[in-house]
């Protein structure tokens, strides 16, 4: 799952950096609300964490351009101010959820959970599909009751295919969202961790479509 | 706890009494002396109506029956019908010229001796009565011919006038008193008004007093009460302000400080674990920067306190602080230099807001410096104005930035400051009566000027 974190606090958003990164989400970071939009306009997040005092340009405005230019991209405010007039212009300017900081970090990923639940369109916690079971609260994976042991790449690129089933993501998109701007992704490696995926699961798990991307289907 | 009312009161009441007191002792002395006359001159009118008898010429056989007569008749003054009890305070006698008494009045004292001065004289008897009398000598008969009257009639009319005058005027002021009571009650009205109308204020309301009708003696009363709570107002606000930003700001330090310390726990290496605590550290130093900083301002603040103004040798004072923040900048591999303005200058300051005002510009410059940079300390003298310049060679400020820049919590975007330090130089020279400016400088970064008034 692929998260931008926009916050200008460097020593915050080190610590929320760090954490995220831990829960298994490829963490982008920017500190000002202009690079911010550009980069929530031209790239592929699952996620943004918004803080709203911030250079450039106010966090606020950075949602309201976002959502102008008709994204549904989750995003959660994160910031300093308390006031109920401050949670309503937050979530009237588009965010999904507002967190004051300070916060719990649990409370920050389990709100970040439910995001993505929802903008996948599932209520339940843990993602269930043609015999594989996915819960983002421990990133533990099984395949017909039993647990299957995958590498982070593995585990965050099956997410994606399953957030939800039956949509098509290209190989760039795919990419992006595993690797960020931080790592550089070998050529074929994408085409390794699906082919490690085929063989943990099942060969018709994941279907290519070929010159558009991957799919994992529907079940019918 | 004094009462207008009952000051007026007293005041007026004492004035009154005083007043009729005077004219009392006025009137008695005045009554006394007008007595006196009338009652003299009835003694000596009476005294010659005795002589005019006496001087009768009668045959000496005739005299004495003359003598006898008077006696006899005299002699029947008694308290009845015929008489009045005052006859005994009223007598006369007259003496032959070897002592002998020829006609008195029963009522008539004894004396030792018979009187000899003529004229009027005060005299008491064997009885200790006190008479006045009037003594008069008929050379042609050698009689002494003496009226006399107690004093106590006298006294007793006086007494009597005395009274009939005073207790009058002793009422007459206990009922004027009274009246005054409630004149002075009305009187003071628009001020019981007002106590009421501030009795029945909400006792957190700072709203201005509106009294309708206002009297121009509480005009002044009601300007003042007013003024004093648009300044308690302005003060609450500034705090309740000042606390509210305070404590949104208290907000990151403490978010950065719990996330790294969920981190922490959560650490799955030595190295992780460590990198956490620095950042636990380095959030700590932050929060008690940023506490640090609200108590200065806090203790800036009020006006009720200020530190003493001192004359003060500026170039000494920025050489000693700069003593102690050299080695700090060192560290931060930071280059000082200072250029003194030669001759001393002298201003009106305290050597601690003096400190303060410098080492908050001099962090700042540092903050924004690039690696080796040199801050330059600058000292000189324009117009009465002493000017004390830091430079640094960061990236100077934009406009945005220049719009915002003595605002509190505003921080230019630099992750180490909390946004106060400009707002507390912007407080010391607002004290100090200067003033602050940052520009860029012209050859590159950003200079700040604090100017103060150079005092001979």
């Amino acid at each position: 799952m692929r998260l931008l974190l926009i916050e200008d606090d460097v020593a915050l958003g080190e610590g929320i950096h760090q954490a995220l990164g831990r829960e298994g989400y490829t963490v982008d970071w920017l500190k000002d609300g202009c690079s911010a939009l550009h980069a929530l306009l031209s790239e592929t997040f699952d996620v943004a964490v918004l803080d709203l005092g911030l250079p450039r340009m106010d966090g606020l405005e950075v949602l309201r351009s976002l959502r102008d230019s008709g994204s549904n991209l989750p995003v959660l405010i994160l910031t300093a101010r308390d006031a109920t007039e401050d949670r309503i212009a937050g979530l009237d300017a588009g965010a999904d959820d507002y967190l004051v900081k300070p916060f719990d970090l649990a409370e920050l990923k389990a709100r970040l959970r439910a995001l993505l639940r929802r903008s996948a369109g599932r209520a339940k916690a843990v993602i269930e599909h043609a015999g594989i079971s996915l819960n983002p609260g421990n990133q533990q994976v099984s395949y017909q009751g039993q647990p299957v042991a995958l590498t982070p790449k593995e585990y965050q690129l099956l997410h994606e295919l399953l957030s939800p089933p039956g949509r098509v993501m290209t190989r760039d998109q795919l990419i992006q969202l595993l690797y960020g701007w931080n790592e550089e992704a070998e050529s074929n490696t994408l085409e390794v961790h699906i082919h490690h995926l085929r063989k943990k699961f099942s060969t018709d798990l994941i279907r290519t479509i070929r010159g558009v991307g991957y799919l994992v289907e529907e079940c019918r | 706890m004094t009462s207008i009312r009952r000051r007026t009161l007293t005041l007026i009441i004492g004035l009154l009494l005083t007043g009729l007191a005077v004219l009392s002792v006025f009137n008695l002395h005045d009554s006394n002396h007008e007595i006196a006359e009338v009652y003299d001159a009835q003694l000596a009118q009476n005294a010659r109506l005795l002589q005019g008898v006496m001087r009768m010429p009668l045959a000496s056989k005739d005299h004495s029956q003359l003598y006898q007569a008077f006696n006899q008749a005299l002699s029947k003054a008694k308290p009845h019908v015929d008489g009045h009890p005052y006859e005994s305070k009223i007598a006369f006698q007259v003496w032959s010229p070897n002592n002998e008494v020829l006609v008195h009045t029963a009522s008539a004292p004894s004396f030792t001796a018979p009187p000899t001065q003529p004229g009027f004289s005060d005299v008491v008897d064997l009885n200790g009565r006190q008479w006045r009398a009037f003594l008069l000598e008929d050379p042609q008969n050698n009689l002494r011919i003496w009226v006399g009257e107690r004093n106590d009639v006298r006294t007793d009319l006086v007494d009597r006038i005395v009274r009939h005058t005073l207790w009058p005027n002793v009422l007459g002021s206990l009922i004027l008193a009274a009246m005054v009571w409630l004149a002075i009650g009305w009187g003071l009205r628009p001020l019981a008004n007002m106590a009421q109308t501030l009795r029945a204020r909400h006792s957190g309301s700072l709203e201005p007093l509106q009294l309708t009708p206002l009297p121009s003696e509480l005009e002044p009363m009601q300007a003042a009460l007013n003024r004093m709570l648009a300044q308690i107002q302005e003060v609450l606000g500034r705090e309740r302000r000042f606390i509210a930003d305070a404590a949104h700001e208290m907000r990151t330090p403490l978010a950065v400080l719990r996330v790294h310390a969920q981190n922490l726990m959560e650490a799955g290496t030595e190295q992780e674990r460590h990198e956490s605590l620095q950042f636990l550290i380095s959030s700590v130093d932050r929060a008690s920067r940023l506490v640090n900083q609200l108590l200065t301002i806090a203790r800036l603040e009020p006006k009720s306190n200020p530190p003493p103004l001192q004359r003060i040798d500026l170039s000494e004072t920025v050489r000693n602080s700069l003593v102690e923040l050299t080695p700090w900048l060192l560290s931060k591999h930071l280059e000082l230099a200072f250029e003194d303005g030669a001759q001393p200058l002298h201003v009106m300051a305290s050597i601690a807001t003096i400190d303060i005002a410098l080492g908050n510009l001099i962090t700042n410059a540092a903050n924004f410096s690039p690696e080796n940079g040199v801050i330059t300390v600058k000292l000189s003298q324009a117009e009465g104005w002493c000017l004390l310049c830091v430079e640094d060679q960061g990236p100077g400020i934009d406009e945005v930035d220049q719009a915002r820049l003595f605002e509190r919590f505003y921080s230019r975007g630099n992750p180490e400051g909390a946004g106060l330090g400009l707002a507390i130089v912007n407080i010391i020279a607002t004290r100090l009566g200067g003033r602050i400016a940052l520009v860029n400088g012209t050859q590159g970064g950003t200079r700040a000027t604090l100017s103060i008034p150079a005092c001979a």
